[in-house]
Order: structure tokens, then C-alpha cells, then sequence
């Protein structure tokens, strides 16, 4: 028989924690770490590392005296529902904003619309206003006035290739009657052609900041536009209409979808893939780590090779954040390391149209966005097979620095977001978007410029 | 189920509060009764409240007796200090929303260590009998988890390496001498009938079962070869003579 070593190594990590000379400093973190771990490559199931911790607590507070009150339960609490993502099918054309909107309850900003034949995604920012007598949105911290979130010049909507930034003029600012970030994005229409505007059906949101959210919105029903050659902005009849209160505030030229592109085989292990996302996410600093108990989980059961530099850069990097040389990790968590505290500011917005096809997923990156809340890449994501690290997305400047891109938030079943960490550096006039799936990777270019 | 363990197990008997009273429970040939509630009418085959404490111990043992988390939760030594308070105990039955199969379990990790002992036995037992990969990997972490607190005492703390071997009888190399393979019995038969070391004799498994007189295969210390031995019950065991002195 064989014994299952993903489970066996999380229960002998019990074994050790319940033993005060062998116990890690952080029994628990190490638990859920190498249960993390685990998961992402398929060696044991979603449910056994909740469930270990939960006998863990358990146990320590039947060790202590007197027994801690209420008792910890064993019992793992049933996971959130979340929906589950659609493996995007086809490219869209993508009409780039933006367009405020102001309203009572704050600002809506739609940044892109990306259409197709399979549907319509409405992707907007909403910010609320604390002087409103609206407080239904409201949430305490800083806020930002719809003032202060303005388009810089750039040339027309309509005449941008993939990867051009905005264009000028195209700020657009209207009345709307909605009083909450999602009845913001319910009270739009769009519309395309001759035919009749749909209203936005399953929408969701996610908080970026204190007052900011990102939402996106899915169209009710097809716009019938064709996604190639489909930039016609000149021609009245041609774009993406919004439409607000039955009347139209914007027209956004489509800029055709590139053709699809399909990625290249990797070797790499699922194991090599979690840990090169988990070590982007550490030193990008949106997770706190360690990624060492993860890696010796890893390593303990066969999973990833021991003498590779993924191992190694990741004890180096569990010693050296914060502080230490960073002369003696890899470029590309070097550079994250180095440039954390820089905050340099860009600004723009630019269409991707992009389609990957990964074999085992897919991937639509449709726009990126530049604001006062970081670089954001907006598109779709389908799910990882059971059992495989998510896809990842990193990417490189023309200045050689690397970044991650974290998420994505799935907040509707076609939509997903994902934040470029750290900053983008203002002197980069380029960005390699690299996305790897499970057994595929693929790059997409964006000009800055 | 393999219930070998049980010939080498003493009965084991100890009082618990039972309303105003105190009732004794009984466990012996795998059985575990409620001495003072022998005329009861059958116990429902839950975690029962409604009814006396110590035949809702005996429900509760029924319930948890092939329970793996017994082992997860359980004392791995003498000096594990697993505590559950009457009071603990009385403030869970009050809790609105507690689960009674969670009191149940509780209830069992608050007995006489004697009792948990074969309790842990008898969880140990079944899994050794599963042929779930899952089963054999907590059995597997289990037995290390009581195996090397064993080791440490008798040799001193090293970094052992334990393992679960497929076999009944275990293995050792002498020229590995920190890597210690028990078998998947080890936990029921040798730990929890008190066998794992007799007179300085680290066991490895029982060959033959008699309470009072049994053999096992023993290591001497740590990088010598395992040997026959004879030794002489009830706990605590004493070595009685090699078997090649045996008249």
C-alpha cells in the first residue's frame, strides 16, 4: 500500500508541534504554509490542511491548563461560495474609456468594455464620495473625490492599436442617477450597431482601497459586434455605446482583438510553478510568507528537486526580507526586494485584446490601467485542472525590472483582475506580460508609449 | 480486525462521576461497560445526553472507537498532560449548538489514561486492518508520534527516523542506527500494552501472546541486531531470559 506522503508529511507536522522539542516557532503558520503547498500541486486534498489545524488548536488547548474556553473546533468551516470562473472561449474586441460618471453616491468610472461573440464584460472603478448624502457606499478611511481621478491627453479612442495608450478628449463626465457601486454598474446599458442596448446582468465587486472598488459586469445579452476590424469609431454606427438613464454619455471605438495566441510547452513541475508564484508574491509584498515551509513540504515528499535554485532562493529569501544582501537573490526577486519603498507614479490606459490559449487553460487580458491605485490588467481567467498551481502572471520592463500581477479577483464568473506589484517604474516604456499555465506560457507585449 | 493486541491486555477498570454517584467502567476483551448500569435498557448508538454519564461514556466509546482524530488529540506519553475538566465538560453541554459527538470525544479524553489507552488501541487496531491509504497515513504519524518519545528515553534524543514498515515484524540495520521501522501493530499491541521497552530492550513486536509469559523481538541498544526475547507479564514486563536460554 502506498502511504499518500502529502498527507503523511502534514501529520507528522502535527506530530512535531504537539512535541515542545520539536515544534516549529510558528507551528501553526508552518501547517498551513506546507498545507498551501500541498494543495496547489494535487498531493492532498483542499479540505486536510483546515481540518489538521483545526485537531491542532484543538489539541494544544487540551495541553494547556486550565483549558482555554470555548474550546477550538476541529471541524474545518465550510469554504465561501465562489463562483466559479468560465474558461474564457474567444477574443474580444476592446473599446477603452474612460468615462466618469458622476452620481450621487460617488464616481463610476467605466475604464473598458471588451466584446465578443460569446458575450460582453463592462469593467469600471467606483469611488465613493464622502461628501455625499449617500452612505450606503461609504467605508471609513481616506477617500478620494471624483476630481481627483482624471484621464491624462492621449490620441483618439478610435484610431489606437492594441497597447496604445488614451486618447485625448475621450474623458467623459456625466450624470447617473445609481447610489452604490454595483447599482452603478446596473443602471448602464450598452449597445453596439443598429441593434437594441442590453443592461448589465451578473455584476460584482471588489474593494481595492477604503471607498474604491473595481467592479465588472456582465452584458445581459449578445451586442452581435464582430471582434476584427471592428475599430470604426469614426463611423457613427460603429464602437460600443453606454448608455445611462435610456440616454447615451459615451461612444468607445473597438480596437480589433489580436489574433489568439497559443503558449509554448514548459517543463516545468506543478511544484517549480508554485513556488516561483509564491516567492513573486513575497517579494512583491502582498503575501507575508515564509515560502520555506511550503518548500520543504515540497522537497520532503519528492515534489521538487532539491539542488534547483527555486529551493535556494527561497531560504535565501525567508533570511533577506526584510533586509540582508540582496546581492545573493535572483534578479527577479532582487529587483522586487530593491524597489519596494519606490512608489513612481504612471498613469494611462491602454488596450491588450489579448487571448491565450494555455492547452489546459485559457486566459483573456483585455486592458490595463494605470491609476492612483496601481497598474491593472483586466481580462478573464478560467480554472486550473484539479490539483495544478494557478495560472501566474509575471511580468518584465524594457529596464529589465520584474513585477507579478496578483489575483486575479474573480468577482463574476468571466471576469478577472489582477494588480501589477510593486509600482511600475514611470521610465519603463514597455511591459512583458508573461502567463503561465499548468503545462503552457505564453507572452504578451504592452507598449507603454 | 486483527485482535491479537487484546490477549496481551489487562482489564482495565476506573470510576467516573455518574450524578451524585460514582459508577465504575469495565474495559476488558474490547469491551468497554458500564459496571453499575448492567440492567439499563440498550444505549441508542449516539453521543447520548439524555441519559447516565458513564453509560454515555460507553456510547461515546462505541462511536469513537475507530475514530482516527483519537489518536490526533490523545496523549502520546505518561507526561502528555491531555486534560478535560468536569468543568470543561460542563460547560459544553451547556454551549447552545454543540455538536454531541464533539462532547463524546471529549468525554473519552477526560478518562482514567488507562482506559484512553486502550481506547487509542483499539483506534490503532483498525487502522492497521484499513487498507485506506489515508488510514495508514495517520497510523503512520501516530506510531511515530508515540515511537519517539520511546526512543528518546531509552537512548537519549537523536534524530530518528521512523518509519511504518509493511511488515508485522519491523526492521533495523545496525548500520543504520537512528532508523528505527516499526510494524503497523506496534501502536496496539507493543506501546499500548506497555511493551515498548523491557529492561532497557527496545521491542519491536510480540511473536507470542500470553499475558504472562510472551515473546517478542527486542533490540539491546541502539546498532545491534534485533533479537528473540522472552519476557515475563503483566505490566511492567520484565525480561526473563534470551529465547536460545530458554530450557
Amino acid at each position: 500500500m502506498d502511504i499518500p506522503a502529502g498527507e503523511l508529511y502534514l501529520r507528522l507536522l502535527v506530530e512535531d508541534a504537539l512535541d515542545p522539542a520539536r515544534a516549529a516557532r510558528d507551528p501553526e503558520r508552518e501547517l498551513e504554509a506546507a498545507g498551501e503547498a500541498l494543495v496547489a500541486v494535487g498531493l492532498v486534498g483542499a479540505s486536510l490542511p483546515a481540518d489538521l489545524l483545526g485537531l491542532l488548536r484543538l489539541a494544544r488547548a487540551l495541553r494547556t491548563d486550565p483549558t482555554p474556553w470555548p474550546l477550538p473546533r476541529p471541524a474545518s468551516p465550510p469554504a465561501p461560495h465562489q463562483p466559479r470562473p468560465e474558461a474564457p472561449a474567444a477574443p474580444r474586441a476592446v473599446g477603452i474609456g474612460p468615462v466618469d460618471l458622476a452620481q450621487p453616491g460617488g464616481s463610476l468610472r467605466v475604464v473598458s468594455v471588451a466584446v465578443g461573440a460569446d458575450g460582453a464584460t463592462i469593467h469600471a472603478a467606483f469611488d465613493a464620495d464622502p461628501t455625499s448624502g449617500d452612505r450606503s457606499a461609504h467605508r471609513p478611511g481616506p477617500l478620494r473625490g471624483p476630481a481627483t481621478r482624471r484621464s491624462r491627453p492621449g490620441p483618439p479612442a478610435s484610431s489606437r492599436a492594441p497597447g496604445a495608450p488614451q486618447a485625448p478628449g475621450s474623458h467623459r463626465r456625466h450624470a447617473a442617477e445609481p447610489d452604490s457601486p454595483a447599482a452603478a454598474l446596473r443602471g448602464l446599458r450598452i449597445g453596439a450597431g443598429d441593434a437594441e442596448p442590453v443592461g448589465i446582468g451578473p455584476a460584482g465587486r471588489v474593494p481595492t482601497a477604503p471607498g474604491s472598488w473595481r467592479l465588472a459586469g456582465r452584458a445581459a445579452g449578445p451586442l452581435g459586434v464582430s471582434t476584427s476590424g471592428a475599430d470604426r469609431a469614426g463611423d457613427d454606427r460603429g464602437g460600443v455605446e453606454i448608455l445611462a438613464g435610456g440616454r447615451r454619455v459615451a461612444r468607445l471605438g473597438l480596437s480589433a482583438a489580436r489574433p489568439p495566441l497559443s503558449g509554448r510547452d514548459h517543463r516545468r513541475s506543478p511544484a517549480a510553478l508554485w513556488v516561483a508564484g509564491a516567492l513573486d508574491r513575497v517579494a512583491a509584498g502582498v503575501s507575508p510568507g515564509p515560502v520555506g515551509p511550503g518548500v520543504r513540504a515540497l522537497l520532503s515528499v519528492g515534489a521538487l528537486e532539491a539542488t534547483g535554485s527555486l529551493a535556494h532562493q527561497a531560504a535565501l529569501l525567508d533570511d533577506l526580507v526584510p533586509g540582508g544582501d540582496p546581492d545573493a537573490l535572483d534578479r527577479r526577486w532582487r529587483s522586487q526586494v530593491e524597489r519596494r519603498a519606490a512608489a513612481p507614479v504612471v498613469r494611462g490606459d491602454w488596450v491588450l485584446g489579448a487571448f491565450v490559449d494555455l492547452g489546459a487553460e485559457t486566459v483573456r487580458l483585455d486592458s490595463a490601467h494605470a491609476g492612483p491605485d496601481g497598474l491593472w490588467v483586466l481580462g478573464a481567467c478560467g480554472p486550473s485542472p484539479e490539483g495544478r498551481p494557478p495560472v501566474t502572471l509575471s511580468a518584465y520592463d524594457d529596464l529589465l525590472d520584474a513585477y507579478s500581477l496578483v489575483g486575479p479577483y474573480r468577482s463574476l464568473p468571466d471576469a478577472a483582475a489582477w494588480r501589477l506589484a510593486p509600482e511600475l517604474d514611470s521610465r519603463a516604456r514597455s511591459l512583458r506580460i508573461d502567463v503561465t499555465g499548468s503545462e503552457r506560457e505564453a507572452s504578451v507585449e504592452l507598449s507603454l508609449r | 480486525m486483527n485482535r491479537d493486541w487484546e490477549r496481551l491486555a489487562s482489564p482495565v477498570e476506573s470510576l467516573v462521576a455518574c450524578g451524585p454517584n460514582r459508577h465504575r467502567l469495565r474495559w476488558q476483551d474490547g469491551v468497554l461497560t458500564a459496571v453499575d448500569h448492567r440492567g439499563d435498557p440498550d444505549l441508542p448508538d449516539r453521543d447520548g445526553e439524555e441519559m447516565p454519564e458513564c453509560s454515555a461514556v460507553c456510547a461515546a466509546w462505541q462511536r469513537h472507537r475507530e475514530d482516527p482524530r483519537v489518536l490526533v488529540l490523545g496523549a502520546r506519553h505518561p507526561g502528555d498532560p491531555v486534560r478535560v475538566s468536569d468543568e470543561t465538560l460542563a460547560r459544553l453541554r451547556e454551549e447552545p449548538g454543540a455538536d454531541p459527538a464533539d462532547l463524546g470525544l471529549l468525554r473519552l479524553l477526560g478518562l482514567d489514561p488507562l482506559l484512553q489507552r486502550r481506547l487509542h488501541q483499539q483506534v490503532a487496531a483498525h487502522l492497521a486492518s484499513s487498507v485506506d491509504p489515508s488510514d495508514r497515513a495517520t497510523l503512520e504519524a501516530a506510531t511515530t508520534g508515540r515511537l519517539r518519545p520511546v526512543l528518546d528515553r531509552w537512548a537519549g534524543r537523536r534524530e530518528w527516523e521512523t518509519t511504518l514498515t509493511a511488515t508485522a515484524g519491523g526492521a533495523y540495520d545496525p548500520r543504520r542506527p537512528l532508523a528505527v521501522g516499526v510494524g503497523p501493530e506496534w501502536l496496539a499491541e507493543v506501546w499500548g500494552n506497555h511493551l515498548a521497552v523491557v529492561s532497557g530492550h527496545l521491542v519491536f513486536a510480540v511473536t507470542e501472546r500470553d499475558r504472562r509469559r510472551t515473546r517478542v523481538t527486542a533490540l539491546p541498544a541502539p546498532g545491534r541486531p534485533l533479537r528473540p526475547l522472552v519476557v515475563k507479564g503483566p505490566a511492567p514486563w520484565r525480561a526473563l531470559l534470551d529465547v536460545g536460554d530458554e530450557p
